[in-house]
């Protein structure tokens, strides 16, 4: 068995909420797979990974696992179920911008053809096992899907296993560690083992007792020899958040700017190390599992379905028609969107379908009650920070600390006026995202400028020197021939 | 008496040994800190776009900077926009000015596209580019470096067979920009209720 331990975390979250849960919502029912529907919907540039170039076309036929998309960062998306591409359009995707772009859309033969990879044979290096997330597609699966091998550097010491799933509403990640542990367990290991890391943390909250039993009979069973260091954490939102785990359980603060994995430790999510795990043995991401939930569904459960299945068939899959639904929230209620077109497909980070009715007040003034600022994780000033960007003035919100936001939305949650404080804030980031970037085109410019000035100066310089040396010869040849024709004389 | 001159002496001979150390500390820290160049131009070309365009009169952006350390007006840099006379305003303490161009040519976003077809393969483009974002040889076609490229529209006068557009800066196809969230849908963040108790 692999050596643990189950420790209660010492540290306290600052700032944070209790928000209600309803986690019990989607747990009370069985985690089922999905039947094949009609049409897969893979988005070209939206899939994660950053933008990518299609590698089939139109009438092609696919396998499962077939690579239909290569991003920039290389990442491969693979065709989830044998089927026909039957079109590469504009079509709607699951994206806050609620728009349409590029997309791959296959349909499903029922075939279960594969065009799996080879399975890796133990031992391989770090390199290897990067190649093969590469291939295997595998990103971030708690969200934010960050391509995986980017966090691998070596000199790592600790792996955090994210399993705190913080989010209300969510259950994707505790599903997966009850029914898919050991699959979670092996790719923790696996990871460990080949980048050395000497810790594997996993960082639950204390209000998935069945998950936390299901970890301890698979480490039972495991004949790993890594250890395992489970700390409890206290239910409170956002403890989740990376940057938030890391300094709970290693008690390490990630300096502004930077990535946890300069602090050597790496954060995963369950469902990412799952993946890996199948991964080594050869098979890419084809599935997820995905919470079906909210008060507006009628049989709320999570379902295991192939990336790409559009919204609708799995509303469906809830018993529940589509057309009465306005707009379903892709993540969960603190931190998801509205996606009001249920043609969009699933993508590797969606995590919860989440559909129910709320009223939302209108926004009145802000009565500088503090209420975001005891909230904040990070210890910010929502209040300040909302103020300057409402007035325009980005640089002022930066000044305040909006760059260290990890829109978690506490503060939109205690908010009595219902400022959207969370949304300015997204949108801040990314002006100061696309401000940075100016910025750095800029300093580009700038050197490449200069670089040209001090090319056409010395290649100036080099022609006068020579013009010089030519003057100073024929000076020269001319002096010499004055003399010979005065000798001669 | 003796005492009184030893005591105005000593205070006289301390206070000189103290100026003459403080002096040699001053002459040594103003020799090795020596800054290079007036700080106040780089904190200027700092915040300028960095198009090299010329449109200010200047042959650059730390030629402009250098002009504005000197007191010319700093409203002249069209690529800037508002926005850059704000932040030198800021920088300089003084007041803001009301950017000095049309409004059609402030604040674009442009880059320089060659019509591939239509190049003769001059290269006077390429010695025009301040940034050196054109690539060509004589008698081959040249191409723009659309990540390089400024903007500043300078290769577009000597092109001699005019194939050379401007056109706004492609977007990278996964670009989005959240609206502004002036209006409250029923959909937005952190819609939850609290535990009580």
């Amino acid at each position: 068995m692999a050596e643990y331990r189950i420790r209660h975390c010492e540290r306290q979250l600052e700032g944070g909420i209790h928000p209600e849960t309803h986690k019990d919502l989607s747990t009370s029912a069985p985690c089922v797979f999905i039947d094949d529907p009609k049409r897969l919907v893979f988005p070209i540039h939206f899939s994660g990974g950053g933008p990518g170039e299609s590698l089939v076309s139109i009438g092609d036929t696919v396998s499962q696992g077939t690579p239909i998309i290569k991003c920039r960062s290389g990442i491969i998306h693979v065709a989830s179920r044998a089927g026909k591409v039957i079109d590469i359009t504009d079509h709607a995707i699951t994206h806050p911008s609620n728009d349409v772009s590029a997309s791959i859309i296959i349909e499903p033969n029922g075939s279960k053809d594969q065009s799996y990879l080879e399975p890796l044979v133990w031992p391989f290096d770090a390199d290897t096992l990067r190649d093969r997330a590469i291939e295997a597609g595998i990103l971030g699966l708690g969200g934010a899907g960050f391509p995986s091998f980017k966090k691998w550097s070596d000199g790592t010491q600790t792996l955090i296993i994210n399993a705190a799933e913080c989010e209300p509403y969510l259950t994707a990640d505790d599903t997966l560690m009850r029914i898919d542990t050991h699959s979670m367990i092996r790719g923790a290991c696996m990871l460990s083992q080949t980048l050395a890391i000497k810790t594997i943390v996993i960082g639950i909250e204390d209000n998935k007792p069945e998950a936390l039993e299901a970890i301890e009979n698979a480490l039972k069973e495991s004949r790993s020899d890594c250890f395992f260091d489970i700390v409890l954490l206290d239910t409170k939102y956002p403890s989740g958040s990376a940057r938030q785990l890391v300094w709970l359980t290693l008690g390490i603060e990630v300096p502004t700017g930077s990535r946890s994995v300069e602090s050597g430790v790496i954060v995963h999510n369950p469902g990412t190390l799952a993946a890996l795990s199948r991964a080594i043995d050869g098979k890419p991401i084809t599935d997820r599992i995905v919470t079906l939930t909210g008060e507006a569904l009628t049989t709320p459960k999570n379902v295991i379905a192939p990336i790409g299945t559009p919204i609708s068939y799995l509303i469906e899959a809830t018993n529940t028609n589509p057309a009465s639904l306005a707009s379903i929230t892709v993540g969960g209620p603190m931190m998801g969107y509205p996606v009001t077109d249920f043609d969009a497909g699933i993508t590797k980070t969606t995590n919860c379908l989440l559909a129910r009715e709320v009223e939302i007040p209108p926004e009145s003034p802000c009565i500088r009650c503090g209420a975001c600022a005891t909230v904040c994780p990070v210890r910010l000033q929502p209040q300040q920070m909302v103020f300057a960007l409402k007035g325009g003035s980005l640089d002022r919100a930066i000044h305040e600390g909006l760059t260290d936001c990890i829109e978690c939305a506490a503060c939109n949650a205690v908010c009595p006026s219902h400022i959207p404080l969370a949304e300015w804030f997204r949108l801040g980031r990314f002006e100061a995202r696309e401000q940075a970037n100016e910025q750095r085109l800029a300093t580009e410019a700038r050197e490449r400028f200069e670089a040209r000035n001090r090319r056409l100066e010395r290649i100036a310089q080099e022609q006068e020197a020579k013009r010089a040396a030519r003057k100073a010869k024929t000076a020269d040849a001319l002096e010499k021939a004055r003399r010979a024709r005065e000798e001669s004389a | 008496m003796t005492e009184a001159l030893w005591t105005i002496g000593s205070g006289v001979i301390g206070l000189s040994v103290v100026g003459l150390v403080g002096g040699a500390l001053l002459q040594y820290a103003s020799k090795a800190f020596k800054v290079d160049g007036n700080p106040l131009v780089d904190s200027i070309d700092a915040l300028l776009p960095q198009t090299q365009c010329g449109q200010c009169g200047h042959p650059g952006c730390k030629p402009y900077a250098e002009a504005i350390a000197n007191g010319e007006p700093i409203n002249r840099c069209p690529p800037g926009g508002q926005e850059t006379v704000d932040r030198l305003a800021n920088l300089l303490g003084v007041d803001s000015l009301p950017l000095d161009a049309d409004e059609t040519t402030a604040d674009q976003d442009l880059v320089a596209v060659i019509i591939e077809e239509e190049c003769i393969g001059c290269t006077k483009c390429i010695q025009a580019c301040p940034v050196d974002a054109i690539v060509g040889a004589a008698k081959l076609m040249h191409t723009v470096i659309v990540d390089d490229c400024t903007g500043c529209d300078l290769c577009v006068d000597p092109c001699p067979v005019d194939c050379i557009d401007m056109v706004p800066r492609p977007k990278a196809p996964d670009y989005w920009m959240p609206d502004r969230p002036e209006i409250i849908s029923s959909d937005r963040f952190g819609q939850i209720g609290m535990q009580h108790g």
